[in-house]
């Protein structure tokens, strides 16, 4: 089972960015941060950085661990990954199909 | 940046309140920064679902806070007052507009009621049976709506945002219970009093020595007493709106 990101509201898209960065494994909160902004190019507010965690936490798509000092890591769980897969399948038949049409009306 | 994290629920800080602390040393907030931990803090205010793993707020914790806002709104409405008084009491000036009377030095007092009325409206919607969309959207829109009034009530789209989410509120707040029926008309007949009397369309005499269109704002208060009181008022059940 995998849940809706879309049911985040405003949050749908950070946490998106947020699953992708913990993809590779846990990261602290300023790491996170400056990955998705690499990723997305884009800055994200510590405030939304902190409300999307929370929601994603919240649902079970990420955990925290231990906190190292005043830095505590996240991690995807399991439900997180497939959710994250299942988007991302959802975003890569997207674009197949924009850009299959795309070539279609050039040629 | 300590100043800003206390924005934040104390449940909420209690849970990440260390790591964003940590985080904002590492990297100074930029003014953006500044304005989305203020929506954050907001946000985290609305949702108190969110603040851990645990259970929601225990209903007392909850009655609590909502008892805070209803307090908090009838000082708002004691200050609306005090607005109003103090316009009524304003130099009179003579110029291309006609003659009135000054109101600049009520501005403060009318700002700070609008902005207190705005935690009222917040705590309604929080009672609001979950799922209750429209009901939450009319409470975005009053808030927000009516403090941007109260900020350039010469820009009166705004004030049409705050009054309809407002009916949006209240239709919803009686839907559910938490007002009767009569305090959502008493409160839409003091909203549509204030443009009726200020084009012309409502006839207001002097009353008391005061200008009609004075007694028609001072009745506007009728707002934060309507939305002041089912707070006040020991909650029985409902179902908090989480994320």
């Amino acid at each position: 089972m995998t849940q809706e990101l879309t049911e985040l509201g405003r949050f749908a898209e950070p946490s998106m960015y947020i699953l992708v960065a913990l993809s590779d494994g846990p990261k602290h909160g300023y790491a996170i941060m400056t990955d998705v902004e690499s990723i997305s190019g884009a800055p994200l507010g510590p405030g939304t950085l902190y409300g999307a965690l929370a929601r994603l936490e919240r649902r079970g798509l990420i955990e925290a661990l231990e906190p190292d000092e005043r830095r505590r890591p996240y991690r995807l769980t399991a439900l997180g990954a497939t959710t994250l897969k299942v988007q991302l399948e959802g975003l890569a038949g997207f674009a197949r199909t924009g850009l299959a049409r795309l070539k279609e009306t050039r040629t | 940046m300590s100043r800003l994290v206390s924005l934040y629920p104390s449940r909420w800080r209690a849970r990440y309140g260390d790591e964003l602390l940590e985080l904002l040393a590492e990297r100074p907030p930029s003014g953006l920064d500044r304005l989305d931990l203020i929506r954050g803090a907001f946000d985290a205010r609305l949702h108190p679902g969110l603040a851990g793993p645990g259970e929601p707020a225990p209903i007392d914790a909850r009655s609590a806070r909502h008892r805070r806002a209803g307090i908090v709104t009838l000082v708002g409405a004691g200050l609306w007052l005090g607005g109003i008084v103090i316009a009524i009491n304003g130099p009179v000036v003579h110029d291309s507009w006609g003659t009135y009377r000054e109101g600049g030095a009520a501005l403060p007092f009318i700002i700070l009621a609008t902005a207190m009325l705005a935690f009222g409206i917040a705590g309604t919607a929080e009672r609001l049976p979950q799922g209750s969309r429209l009901g939450w959207a009319g409470a975005w829109a009053a808030g927000a709506g009516f403090v941007l009034w109260s900020l350039a009530p010469w820009v009166l789209a705004t004030g049409l945002v705050g009054a309809l989410g407002f009916a949006l509120l209240g239709a919803s707040a009686v839907r559910s219970g938490q007002w009767p029926g009569w305090a959502l008309g008493l409160s839409l007949m003091a909203i549509l009093a204030v443009p009726l009397a200020l084009s012309g369309l409502l006839p207001v005499s002097r009353a008391f020595g005061i200008d009609g269109q004075f007694v028609v704002f001072g009745a506007f208060v009728v707002i934060w007493l309507v939305v002041a009181r089912p707070l006040l008022a020991p909650s029985t059940a409902f179902q908090p709106a989480t994320s």
